[in-house]
């Protein structure tokens, strides 16, 4: 019954994106449906993933093995690609956030009405690479879904997007494609130089795999390789293993994004559609945070402590960039794009740490900022929807009009700062306890993130002042649209605030599963 | 002289499939002379034509065994049935493309591309600089006059650039092919002599003369520096037949320039570097500007041929059978994008990007295996054009790990930063037909069943061979 799970998460959507193509025109509210349905179905292989996950292994779980391509290099051996699947506690919370994400992304796509069936078979796509990013157990099938994120994407935003869509869908797959380009060269180098020794035992010539267990070994270098500290090869000058680190930093930077590899969010988040920022907020950026962990660190550790302080430095400064950005924007979403590059800053932060609190602060942080980005660009599309207009200075005192509103509002915006008891502040302050307690790079580091907590309050409860509270105002006679949520809003919004509560009050539920798998992580 | 006449007997029994070429040459001609300028007699060309081009597939399929032919002249073995087999392949699919497309082309343009065909398969076998030089010349020649056949004064103008660029470069290589001549004593680039004399030279002199030689093929390469016609006689050529142009001399081309290499004992890996990577940065940044999709091809196909070549410069380890492969795949994503840009031209008589504006709307299913086939040529999964960059760009890898030169990372680099680059260009097609609004003006007529099944056959290739790329592996 569990075996073919994470198949399902993968080939569910994938199937349902291909079925609505095949729909007839006239049905256009099938479409909406069919990705709905598969959303919640989504949801609870999910959910169940989370309860029976076995706490006690820190290996892999729910494994899907099956040979795929196994390519003959003649005399230099044979290229073994594998189609696995796994989850353990890393990104088992990231699947989890998923589920989540998607479901809410789902629900607010409803309003679409351009073009339904292409939207949502874009979507289903998108769902279904990003499932993909996070159970993939073989790097070609990591970068397999890694590239094919990008179409969707591009799509999502190029057609249902903003004024300058065009521009931002470009611009979002010329900087994420550079980035992956990177992650090719990594992928090219690590493939070709570890092999899986029993396999090589059994065919008498180098079987070169992909296989994320084999390659975070060193064991398994084939010897002379590039890889292979004996062999001394060096790159441009440096050490090869430190490029392709560095290659991994700006490929699944780019993604995070972190400072100065950003540029393209806030015109990706401006442009997209509520639910697109939504997805691209919420589970699309984490995946860079998830492989740079998974990939990165665990495949070059020596290389991550080494340059722990950059990473660190690279983190305080999307931390403090972002939230000097946030400060001085008019526009409501851009301000919320900004946060979540400064948010996303943390997660940096704390796996620059290495240590238990820093990395479990880091999966924390994103699996937290998932769920407050979420209900934060749902906040915005609520105010768009009825407007058309985000610009902060046009509102003033919705309190009085808008109390549910207003209600959840407070939520994310005090989650975002990391008010105690909302699921941002565990994250935020497991990064900081781990930066200060490493001893990789010095303590000014984490003290200027505490800046940037500083900041985010103020950014954000300025907006909240400026927006929500004061007498009623509201800008060129659009008085009368600013009514409350309506079922759907509220339907969405106050379970993303509750999981918020929720997960803030209680964070064993999540960090019971990460921490065996990042002992098991840090003790290799 | 009776040892002679056996041995031209039993050479002439190893090239069935170009006399079957022949034959049908013989018999399209008859044709065109005695029948009527009517659709049945050009049908029945076409048909002649196909029917040759599969019979020669046929028969080359059997061909394994290694054999010198003619006194050394050509050699089959099963890599020259292998390309023999890939270059009928494009021969075959842009006969389909014709028929799916009702082009109603005269006879004399299938005699040429018969022609053109038997000079390829005779290249891929030529053991020696004269066989070598005969064939190539007779692709040549029958590429200008394909060229030329329109009539049209900017056909003329492409087919006299082709003409004045294809004659420089084969004088080029007639003088690199005379070095060759004076230091070897032989004109059989396969034989023992040859190696030995020429390595005794110094290096420089071999590289010069090498370097002369390959002006030739590369010619036919489309790749830099001698790719200057390529944008010109892609924008003026019938589609169909530019599609044939775009891929069938690169498979010649490529099997040729691997034969030249594995012979003359030098290292060539700068020389063929700098080539490389001239011809991707000019295909590349020249196709970023492009207004008409075709001259787009032309840039990208200079910047495709950049990248097949980098298998050559493995050619001891893998790369070569990764060469093959993006071939292989490329006859695909080719056939697959001309025959596109053919279909929407037949909509808006216009090869503009601006005027596929928004046709997804009306053809979703066209502007979605537009999409992949795109995606294709970028080199993105899930689709074969993924695979056959992975294999190339891997071949170079494995060349520089086992000790090859620092030119080969520039070169793996270098390439895999300019198919983000390309992203920019091929995705312009499925950016104004997804993402444009569409012109009010047009009226669009329904296209053919055959036409939409033709290209989602080519795209399901495509995207098939990533899944499961022993289909063409299977062929080494």
């Amino acid at each position: 019954m569990t075996a073919f799970l994470l198949s399902i998460l993968i080939f569910l959507p994938l199937l349902a994106a291909v079925l609505i193509l095949f729909l007839p025109n006239r049905l256009t509210s099938t479409p909406k449906q069919v990705a709905i349905g598969v959303s919640v179905i989504n949801l609870l292989i999910c959910i169940f993933l989370f309860y029976s996950f076995d706490k006690s292994i820190t290996g892999y779980q729910f494994l899907e093995e099956a040979s795929w391509i196994n390519l003959d290099l003649g005399k230099l051996g044979v290229i073994n690609i594998n189609y696995i699947l796994g989850v353990d506690g890393i990104s088992l919370p990231m699947v989890l956030l998923g589920g989540i994400v998607f479901m809410a992304a789902a629900i607010a796509s409803t309003s679409i009405t351009k073009r339904p069936k292409a939207y949502f078979a874009f979507f289903l796509l998108l769902t279904s690479s990003v499932y993909g990013c996070f159970v993939s157990l073989d790097f070609f099938l990591f970068f397999l879904f890694f590239e094919f994120m990008l179409l969707p994407m591009y799509f999502l935003i190029g057609i249902w997007g903003g004024e300058r869509r065009e521009y931002a869908a470009m611009k979002f797959i010329i900087y994420t494609l550079v980035g992956s380009v990177f992650v090719l060269i990594v992928m090219l180098a690590m493939g070709l130089s570890v092999t899986n020794p029993e396999l090589t035992a059994a065919l008498g010539k180098n079987a070169f795999t992909f296989d994320f267990r084999l390659l975070a070994d060193p064991a398994n270098y084939v010897t002379g390789s590039v890889l292979d500290a004996a062999s001394g090869t060096e790159w441009f000058g440096w050490p090869v293993k430190s490029v392709l680190f560095v290659l991994l930093l700006i490929g699944f930077g780019i993604k995070l994004p972190v400072v100065p590899f950003h540029t393209w969010l806030p015109d990706a988040h401006v442009e997209a559609p509520t639910a697109i920022s939504v997805v691209l907020a919420g589970i699309l950026l984490k995946v860079g945070g998830y492989a740079f962990l998974r990939i990165g660190m665990d495949f070059f550790p020596q290389e991550a402590m080494d340059m722990a302080s950059v990473i660190a430095i690279l983190g305080v400064l999307s931390i403090i960039y972002g939230a000097f950005n946030a400060l001085a924007q008019d526009d409501l979403k851009k301000l919320i794009a900004y946060s979540s590059v400064s948010h996303m800053g943390f997660v940096f932060l704390g796996f620059a740490a290495f240590n238990e609190e820093g990395i479990n602060g880091g999966i924390y942080q994103m699996f937290s900022h998932g769920i407050l980005s979420s209900m934060l660009f749902l906040i915005v599309g609520v105010i768009y929807d009825r407007t058309h207009n985000r610009l902060i200075q046009n509102y003033r005192g919705l309190a009085s009009k808008m109390p549910l509103f207003t209600g959840v509002v407070i939520v994310a915006f005090f989650g975002s700062l990391g008010l105690p008891g909302i699921s941002g502040f565990i994250g935020e302050f497991f990064s900081l306890l781990g930066a200060f307690k490493t001893s990789d790079f010095s303590k000014w580091i984490p003290a200027l993130a505490v800046l940037g907590i500083v900041l985010s309050a103020v950014y954000l409860l300025w907006t909240l002042q400026r927006m929500f509270f004061g007498e009623f105002w509201v800008n060129r006679e659009l008085d009368e649209k600013m009514a409350d949520l309506n079922t759907k809003e509220v339907a969405l919004l106050f379970t993303l605030g509750f999981l918020a509560i929720l997960f803030g009050i209680y964070p064993n539920l999540l960090l019971s599963i990460s921490t065996g798998a990042v002992d098991a992580y840090l003790n290799k | 002289m009776l040892e002679q006449l056996s041995h031209i007997l039993s050479s002439t029994s190893a090239i069935s499939a170009e006399i079957n070429l022949v034959l049908g040459i013989v018999l399209t001609i008859i044709l065109i002379a005695f029948g009527q300028k009517t659709t049945a007699f050009r049908t029945a060309a076409w048909s002649i034509t196909f029917l040759a081009f599969l019979l020669a597939f046929i028969l080359v399929l059997g061909q394994t065994e290694p054999q010198t032919i003619f006194n050394g002249l050509f050699l089959t073995d099963h890599i020259s049935s292998l390309g023999k087999e890939l270059t009928l392949v494009a021969a075959l699919a842009i006969m389909l493309h014709i028929r799916v497309m009702k082009h109603d082309l005269d006879g004399e343009f299938y005699v040429m591309l018969l022609s053109i065909v038997l000079g390829l398969l005779s290249i891929i076998m030529a053991n020696s600089f004269i066989s070598m030089f005969v064939a190539l010349e007779t692709v040549s020649i029958c590429s200008y006059i394909l060229v030329a056949m329109n009539g049209k004064t900017k056909n003329l103008e492409a087919s006299i650039k082709y003409l004045i660029f294809g004659a420089a470069s084969t004088a080029i290589m007639l003088y690199g092919i005379s070095l060759f001549y004076g230091a070897a004593g032989t004109l059989n680039f396969n034989a023992e002599a040859f190696q030995t004399n020429v390595a005794a030279n110094q290096n420089w002199v071999i590289l010069t003369a090498l370097a002369l030689t390959l002006a030739g093929p590369l010619f036919k390469l489309s790749a830099a520096p001698f790719h200057i016609w390529a944008p010109d006689v892609y924008e003026a050529t019938p589609t169909p037949l530019v599609s044939f142009l775009a891929v069938a001399p690169k498979i010649g081309a490529i099997f040729l320039i691997n034969k030249i290499l594995i012979s003359v004992p030098v290292d060539a890996t700068l020389l063929l570097s700098v080539i490389i990577l001239l011809s991707i940065l000019i295909g590349n940044f020249a196709a970023i500007s492009q207004k008409d999709t075709k001259r787009m091809m032309g840039y990208s196909g200079i910047a495709q041929a950049g990248f097949i070549l980098i298998g050559l410069l493995a050619f001891q380890g893998a790369g070569f059978q990764a060469s093959i492969f993006y071939l292989a795949v490329y006859i695909f994503m080719s056939a697959g994008a001309f025959l596109l840009l053919d279909i929407i031209s037949n909509q808006t008589k216009s090869y503009l990007f601006e005027s596929m504006a928004g046709l997804s709307q009306k053809f979703i299913f066209l502007a979605l295996i537009g999409l992949v086939l795109m995606i294709g040529l970028v080199g993105l999964p899930p689709t074969a054009g993924f695979t056959s960059k992975f294999l190339v760009f891997s071949s170079i890898y494995e060349q520089y790990a086992s000790g090859g030169q620092k030119i080969l990372l520039w070169v793996l680099v270098f390439g895999l930063i300019n198919t983000a680059v390309s992203i920019y260009y091929y995705l312009k097609i499925p950016y104004y037909m997804f993402l444009k609004k569409p012109s009010e003006l047009l009226e669009y007529k329904a296209i053919p069943v055959a036409q939409t099944l033709y290209l989602a056959i080519l795209a399901f290739i495509v995207l098939g061979l990533f899944f499961a790329p022993q289909w063409v592996q299977g062929w080494f």
